[in-house]
């Protein structure tokens, strides 16, 4: 049929336009040139050892997966018991509630970063790490009362109250109950979160300096400098490391669950 | 006999001045199966949840057992609830969901077990106990539902339309199930439905509410044969069939001046001579006729609907009101069009005053 060939014709244009860079970036970083070119010249694995060898790259990884791996637990911790109340108590101010723990996201983060280095680092208050990690809680802590909202939402209250009937507290039916029945939403959030924060510039971009500095924003500065496929060979291993995160979650719910 | 549930004038407001339970009031004795009778709406499913804690009342109180309950936290109040949809927790196996109550009650694991075996198979699911509810069918679920209720032996009973969710077929033979489980555990039980086939089935007592109000208890029998009011008369089957004034009383019955003629009826409460009333009758006790008898209407046949073994016909009558008439399948030779009289016997009509209650 005519019109399946069109609608093959669009799926796989969509497809291409989707994992297009990714394969651009994944075939450059084997490049033996200096500066980025497509199509590459030759093979080599030298970017691979030069961006591994590399402290600042290593560091800031590590500051970066730390942060990530901090921000989302936190925001797991704070974001849970929020959704939770508000998805199932009425309450005066619970409007208040729901538009605070959206705002990051309507907030400019450029602006929100801005005000936290005036606001914290500049005035001595905290160190430039907490201040990062505050600011990354924050912009990632919307997606975990989403997330973990929607999870709430489709639980029926009955279940929850079945378990007070027959004896346990509302805190107990809240762990042995609510928690494991919501336990997709939560590990779903986490991965969106930490993803989120281990890719976030703005926030970053004004809180991080020499020697302390999250991984996007040191490529960012390294890429100022150096043109070179060092960069592509950082942006397939970053894409292996996100992907093997979300390969490890799907194991451990079962992909149609995550999905 | 000392009641063993009493709710004593309590009331319920949602917002204040909005009654969904006004100065209620009910009792029922130990080891009896009471069922809350209504259609959406009327608080029946308030009232039970008022019992089991999740409603806080305005007034009155609530006493089980020669208890006062209205400040015992839900999960001390040694309650079983069975849901519409039935509940269970999700991601534990059948053995784990009946366990529950047994577990939080601190109850040695030994006993526990034992216990948990004996009502699944009290149940007749021996042999699920390592499945999930989803892997249940409707059926199966609902008699964990149960079986987790009653295994922690409760003081109150407590169960919320369970039947509502199921097929028709199997909500019978569920019906013959519970009452059996109910009678030989003696739990005392308030059961919600809007079914009255299934209240009448299953309880020993039944209070028809209506606006968070109790429109009248009394046992099947007397719900379904004498109904007190024209809204309990409706809610249980009765239809309404003619309307006028009271023009003689003689024992038992009066006689009622309506557009038809004069029509008998038995009477109830507040009917006195010169009263407005309507009369009610069921469907299954019309005959359909060319003659008139007592108690007669002409009417013309606009649809007949066959239902296996009796045929429904609509008849429309005068005042362009039409009744339902129920009529064996044997006797069941009239078409539609054909014009002819409804008759009802004055023993299965009732008159209810108008407007009163």
């Amino acid at each position: 049929m005519n019109r399946n060939r069109l609608a093959n014709l669009v799926l796989i244009l969509t497809l291409l336009f989707l994992i297009g860079p990714f394969i651009i970036i994944f075939i450059t970083s084997f490049s033996s040139e200096v500066s980025l070119k497509f199509p590459p010249q030759g093979f080599t694995l030298d970017w691979f050892k030069k961006v591994i060898s590399m402290t600042m790259f290593v560091d800031s990884l590590k500051l970066s997966l730390k942060l990530g791996l901090v921000s989302s637990i936190i925001a797991l911790c704070l974001g849970i018991p929020v959704a939770y109340i508000t998805s199932r108590y009425n309450f005066r101010g619970k409007r208040v509630i729901e538009v605070i723990t959206t705002l990051p996201i309507i907030i400019p983060q450029m602006v929100a970063g801005l005000v936290l280095l005036r606001l914290f680092v500049l005035m001595n208050i905290f160190s430039v790490e907490v201040t990062l990690l505050i600011g990354h809680t924050a912009v990632v802590l919307p997606y975990v009362v989403r997330n973990v909202l929607s999870a709430l939402i489709n639980f029926p209250v009955s279940v929850e109250e079945a378990a007070i009937s027959l004896g346990a507290s509302r805190l107990r039916t809240f762990f042995l109950i609510v928690l494991p029945n919501i336990r997709t939403g939560i590990i779903s959030a986490f991965i969106l979160t930490f993803i989120i924060s281990f890719n976030n510039v703005p926030i970053s971009l004004f809180l991080t300096g020499p020697g302390l500095s999250t991984l996007p924003v040191v490529m960012l500065t390294y890429l100022e400098y150096y043109y070179n496929p060092s960069i592509a060979a950082l942006s397939t291993l970053l894409i292996f490391i996100s992907a093997f995160i979300v390969f490890i979650s799907q194991k451990l719910l079962g992909l149609s669950k995550l999905m | 006999m000392v009641k063993f549930l009493r709710l004593n004038n309590i009331s319920v407001m949602y917002q204040p001045g909005q009654y969904v339970l006004e100065k209620f009031n009910l009792c029922v004795e130990k080891g009896k199966f009471l069922s809350l009778l209504g259609p959406s709406g009327c608080g029946k499913t308030t009232t039970l949840r008022t019992i089991a804690g999740f409603i806080a009342l305005q007034e009155g109180t609530i006493v089980v057992n020669n208890k006062i309950y209205n400040n015992v936290p839900i999960n001390k109040r040694n309650i079983g609830l069975v849901f519409q949809n039935y509940a269970l927790f999700p991601h534990l196996n059948v053995f784990d969901n009946v366990a529950f109550g047994l577990k939080m009650r601190k109850i040695p694991k030994d006993l526990i077990k034992e216990k948990v075996l004996k009502v699944i198979e009290s149940v007749g699911l021996n042999g699920y106990e390592k499945r999930l509810p989803a892997q249940l069918s409707g059926g199966q679920q609902q008699r964990i539902g149960i079986a987790r209720a009653v295994v922690v032996e409760p003081d109150l009973l407590l169960m919320d339309e369970p039947l509502s969710n199921l097929d028709a077929k199997l909500r019978i033979e569920m019906r013959a199930e519970i009452r059996r489980l109910q009678k030989k555990l003696k739990i005392t039980t308030i059961y919600v439905t809007h079914d009255q086939l299934e209240a009448i089935a299953l309880s020993d007592e039944i209070a028809v509410l209506n606006q968070g109000k109790i429109e009248q208890t009394g046992t099947p029998e007397e719900i379904f044969y004498s109904p007190k009011t024209l809204y309990v008369a409706k809610f249980i089957g009765f239809q309404e069939i003619v309307s006028g004034i009271v023009v003689n009383e003689l024992n038992d019955f009066v006689e009622v001046s309506a557009e038809y003629g004069i029509f008998k009826a038995k009477k109830t409460g507040k009917v006195s001579l010169n009263s407005k009333v309507s009369i009610v009758a069921r469907k299954k006790d019309f005959t359909l006729d060319k003659k008139e008898n007592t108690n007669s209407m002409r009417g013309k046949i606009i649809a007949k609907i066959f239902q296996g073994d009796v045929v429904l016909y609509m008849v429309k009558t005068g005042s362009n009101l039409v009744q339902n008439v129920e009529i064996p399948l044997k006797l069941a030779s009239w078409e539609e069009n054909e014009k002819l009289n409804i008759n009802v016997n004055p023993e299965a009509c009732i008159a209810f005053s108008e407007g009163g209650k």
